[in-house]
């Protein structure tokens, strides 16, 4: 159920990207979102009990952070030179090599339901953003 | 632990001295576009540029071609790494250490844009709006993943566009081609199959 509301809540996040880089350029965006994250990130700690540090899982956090923020970038660039199309597909299969990674270093399973579900998943990205250069006027 | 933040400081220099020594590409004289599975086959083949000097050529792998594997795998990492932090912590504190980690990138980003971040009255909120809901996406994304296995998860998240779109359809009008409903069917498959 959780994956499902961030599944939709990000959904939203989408559609308004798209409205807010109407205003503002993705580098610019990008500094804004950073900043706005950071201080909705501290008021997150106000509800709880207090932040707690583990220098592995801490360091792993801002991994985390920074490898968002440089795939966006990443991303950016590659839309500079690449075509749409191209690119957005290819970058759009991380599912992929988050599935590959949990398979090798944490060895967890995969049913034969969940393949099917992953496959058509991945397959729905990919026509969605094939579709993206079709869209009709 | 410590080649993975060396790889993501390498992919941070390399980034910000990209952006610093590119110009905007002119569009009269932009590239065409590359067929990716040539490309790809291209960079698959071994070079002879070891043994014998290399003629002058147009390069085999185009620069676009690296930086979106370098999203395609930065990106894995991204959905991947949470879920060995979450052994550790709760949610709440991966979602300020993370914060922390956009910092390192949105930094250097604002040295680039030499600290004129541009102003607009509409777009603004709606990026203020936006962190909030991407919090609150991250919390449950967290909760999530810190329980259930890694695919399931990152496979029915990374849906979301298909809410964008359909979103979009409804309140920007914006019409769907055939593709893209085949693509919110199969989604709309593949999230029964992972969610059951």
């Amino acid at each position: 159920m959780p994956s499902i509301l961030a599944l939709l809540v990000w959904g939203v996040t989408g559609f308004l990207n798209k409205i807010a880089l109407r205003g503002l350029p993705p580098l610019h965006l990008l500094v804004y979102s950073a900043a706005f994250f950071l201080v909705n990130a501290v008021l997150v700690q106000l509800f709880h009990e207090g932040l707690e540090f583990n220098q592995t899982a801490a360091l792993l956090a801002v991994a985390v952070g920074a490898a968002g923020s440089v795939g966006q970038l990443l991303f950016l660039m590659a839309l500079r030179d690449g075509p749409l199309t191209y690119v957005s597909m290819i970058s759009s299969l991380y599912p992929l090599v988050a599935t590959l990674l949990a398979f090798f270093i944490l060895a967890e399973p995969i049913s034969l339901r969940q393949a099917a579900g992953i496959v058509l998943g991945i397959a729905s990205i990919v026509l969605l953003v094939v579709a993206r250069d079709k869209q009709p006027a | 632990m410590c080649l993975v933040l060396h790889q993501l400081f390498y992919w941070w220099w390399r980034v910000t001295n990209n952006l610093l020594e590119q110009t905007p590409p002119d569009p009269a004289i932009a590239a065409p576009p590359v067929d990716v599975m040539a490309a790809i086959t291209a960079a698959a083949m071994p070079t002879a540029s070891d043994v014998m000097p290399a003629p002058p050529a147009a390069p085999a792998t185009p620069r676009w071609l690296w930086f979106a594997v370098g999203a395609l795998v930065t990106w894995g990492f991204w959905a991947f790494l949470p879920k060995l932090a979450l052994k550790s912590m709760q949610p709440h504190s991966v979602i300020f250490y993370e914060a922390l980690g956009n910092l390192l990138i949105a930094v250097p980003v604002l040295i680039y844009l030499r600290g004129r971040v541009m102003w607009h009255r509409r777009s603004v909120p709606i990026a203020a709006v936006l962190s909030i809901m991407t919090v609150s996406a991250f919390m449950m994304y967290f909760f999530a993943l810190k329980n259930g296995p890694v695919a399931t998860i990152v496979t029915l998240t990374a849906l979301y566009p298909v809410i964008a779109v359909l979103i979009a359809r409804v309140f920007l009008g914006e019409k769907l081609n055939r593709l893209q409903w085949a693509a919110v069917c199969s989604a709309v498959c593949a999230a029964l199959l992972l969610a059951s």
